[in-house]
């Protein structure tokens, strides 16, 4: 039986991660249904059927699971992701026999960012134009990591496909370390360059492509540029995963039966609720709605009743002025004793 | 040449407050050089055949300024009080974001960005979308700061920044104004720790897709 606390922590958290077998810009190639975890969390699925447009692109067959749930004895939020397709062809010039990842997320309650990692790396028979490419996986990825332990790596800081991390881009990374590509002909033909294969008159294949920030990670086994015959960009094998901790402040009211910590002690919350008890008795429009959230509004006496009956949102307001407080060096009190002021004023 | 089609609602108090920010964003693109924009109300829109379909056609940036869900953009209210109850009316939502046309988005609604910024990605991968995990709000007697913030970063995106870029400024922005209410220089103004945690909560809801 979960104590109060855990099912209050399990209440604040929207999980979030997708699946798609096929993402493009392509027009024929738009229009499937993603996997979408439910922002509950708990189990979903999906299988695709046989996907096929001749000549372009045509995938025997694929599913995506996902789960989203509260581990009580780690106090963390743990999300899995998972796809694998089977008996792909891209153009009669990429084939494979079964790609599959799976990218899991957890979110420890006391920690500000998750960690990540991606697991059951599978690019089974990989061929290019009939040859066999041989791949080899960083095992970083394996390892569950939170986005400043990976850029920290010393192995990372010259890693071009981070550059991006300086900027507000996501930045970009692989879990494929390593193409072997052992016929001489098929040598000839193509270049590789770290995870990135170019095909002449087919385009830019990269494998195990990972987009990173602080709380998103987006995996894609396979990203195709075509830049031949067919132009535009093909992702086989998508993940996304997002950290999305917040209060539901639209949600139940259970909460209010819960051991809900506003993080004041006794005397300031008392101090609070006085202060604000006087805010609205000198608000010149107390009954006139002044907080606006597209869907809902709260008049000066409707706020007060949130806090004074700790509803969710009036916990978290008390919570944000506890830390507030904090870092402005003063009491919480004093922000409600500037609104009292402030009412003067008008 | 930037064409860009505004859309907004305007049927309750929180509604009046955007459709006013969306006539000003509208009058002041109208005076930006080698700009044109289009304001409409998304009622008529919503069951108007192609009109929508037209519209976006003819533009760069879609942005809509009124009540979203997770799934859709809200034209028509629900009537819950009804004996039969009537349902709300989309002016888009998951089945239709394809009349999006892969067109920029910016969505100044609540709720959007995760459902139906999603559907949209999916449709359109190289579109950008910016939008709300969560409730976007604002808070009236400060409601110029607000409405600023949301403005000056829908111009940002018509003049080329990219949506990473938007949602990564307005983290910043929100949470700057969030300082602003709570020690900084409006700090004295009336319900200003109120509006300091509206503030936040915008600051750590806001997105993009990609």
């Amino acid at each position: 039986m979960p104590s109060p606390a855990d099912r209050f922590h399990e209440s604040q958290f929207r999980y979030s991660a997708s699946a798609h077998a096929v993402l493009s810009n392509i027009p024929s190639l738009t229009g499937q249904d993603p996997l979408e975890l439910p922002p509950d969390g708990g189990f979903k699925h999906i299988i695709w059927n046989q996907f096929r447009i001749p000549g372009l692109l045509e995938l025997g067959s694929a599913y995506a699971e996902g789960q989203g749930l509260y581990d009580e004895s780690a106090k963390t939020w743990r999300t899995e992701v998972r796809i694998a397709i089977e008996q792909g062809n891209v153009l009669d010039v990429l084939t494979f026999g079964r790609i599959s990842a799976r990218l899991v997320s957890s979110y420890p309650v006391d920690s500000n960012q998750p960690y990540f990692s991606v697991l059951g790396t599978v690019f089974d028979d990989l061929r290019i134009a009939g040859s066999e490419v041989q791949i080899e996986f960083d095992k970083v990825y394996g390892e569950p990591t939170r986005y400043d332990q990976l850029l920290n790596l010393e192995r990372f800081q010259g890693d071009r496909f981070l550059k991006q991390a300086d900027s507000d881009r996501p930045a970009l990374a692989s879990f494929v370390s390593k193409v072997n590509i052992e016929s001489e002909s098929l040598k000839n033909i193509v270049r590789v360059d770290g995870n990135v294969i170019y095909v002449p008159d087919f385009g830019k294949i990269r494998l195990g492509e990972i987009a990173i920030d602080p709380e998103w990670w987006m995996l894609t086994l396979i990203h195709l540029e075509l830049e031949g015959a067919f132009t535009g960009e093909i992702r086989l094998g998508n993940l996304n995963s997002r950290y999305d901790r917040e209060m539901r402040e639209e949600g139940p009211a259970e909460g209010r039966d819960m051991e809900l910590s506003t993080n004041l002690d006794e005397e300031e919350e008392a101090e609070v609720r006085n202060d604000l008890n006087q805010w609205v008795n000198t608000h010149p429009r107390p009954d006139e709605p002044f907080l606006f959230f597209m869907g809902r509004s709260l008049t000066p006496v409707e706020f007060f009743r949130e806090v004074e009956e700790k509803t969710s949102f009036g916990v978290s307001f008390l919570r944000f002025l506890a830390e507030q407080s904090k870092e402005a060096d003063e009491r919480p009190r004093d922000a409600i004793r500037r609104a009292v002021d402030a009412n003067g004023t008008e | 040449m930037k064409s860009i089609l505004i859309l907004s609602t305007c049927y309750d108090v929180n509604s009046s407050y955007t459709a006013s920010w969306a006539q000003e964003l509208h009058d002041d693109l109208v005076r930006q050089k080698d700009t044109s924009c289009f304001l409409y109300d998304a009622q008529y829109l919503c069951r108007s055949g192609t009109a929508l379909a037209d519209m976006v056609e003819r533009v760069d940036y879609v942005v809509f300024y009124g009540h979203g869900t997770n799934d859709s953009w809200i034209a028509l209210p629900d009537l819950p009080g009804a004996s039969a109850k009537v349902a709300a009316i989309p002016l888009v939502d998951s089945g239709s974001v394809s009349v999006l046309n892969g067109r920029k988005v910016y969505a100044g609604c609540c709720w959007s960005l995760n459902g139906l910024g999603n559907d949209y990605h999916v449709k359109f991968p190289a579109g950008e979308f910016v939008g709300y995990s969560d409730v976007f709000g604002f808070e009236s007697y400060n409601e110029k700061y607000f409405k600023e913030i949301v403005h000056q970063s829908v111009i940002s995106f018509i003049n080329g920044d990219t949506a990473a870029t938007i949602a990564t400024n307005l983290k910043a922005e929100w949470d700057a104004l969030r300082a602003r209410f709570y020690s900084g220089n409006l700090r004295t103004r009336q319900n200003a720790a109120m509006a300091a945690k509206v503030a936040k909560l915008n600051s750590q809801r806001i997105g993009s897709k990609p």
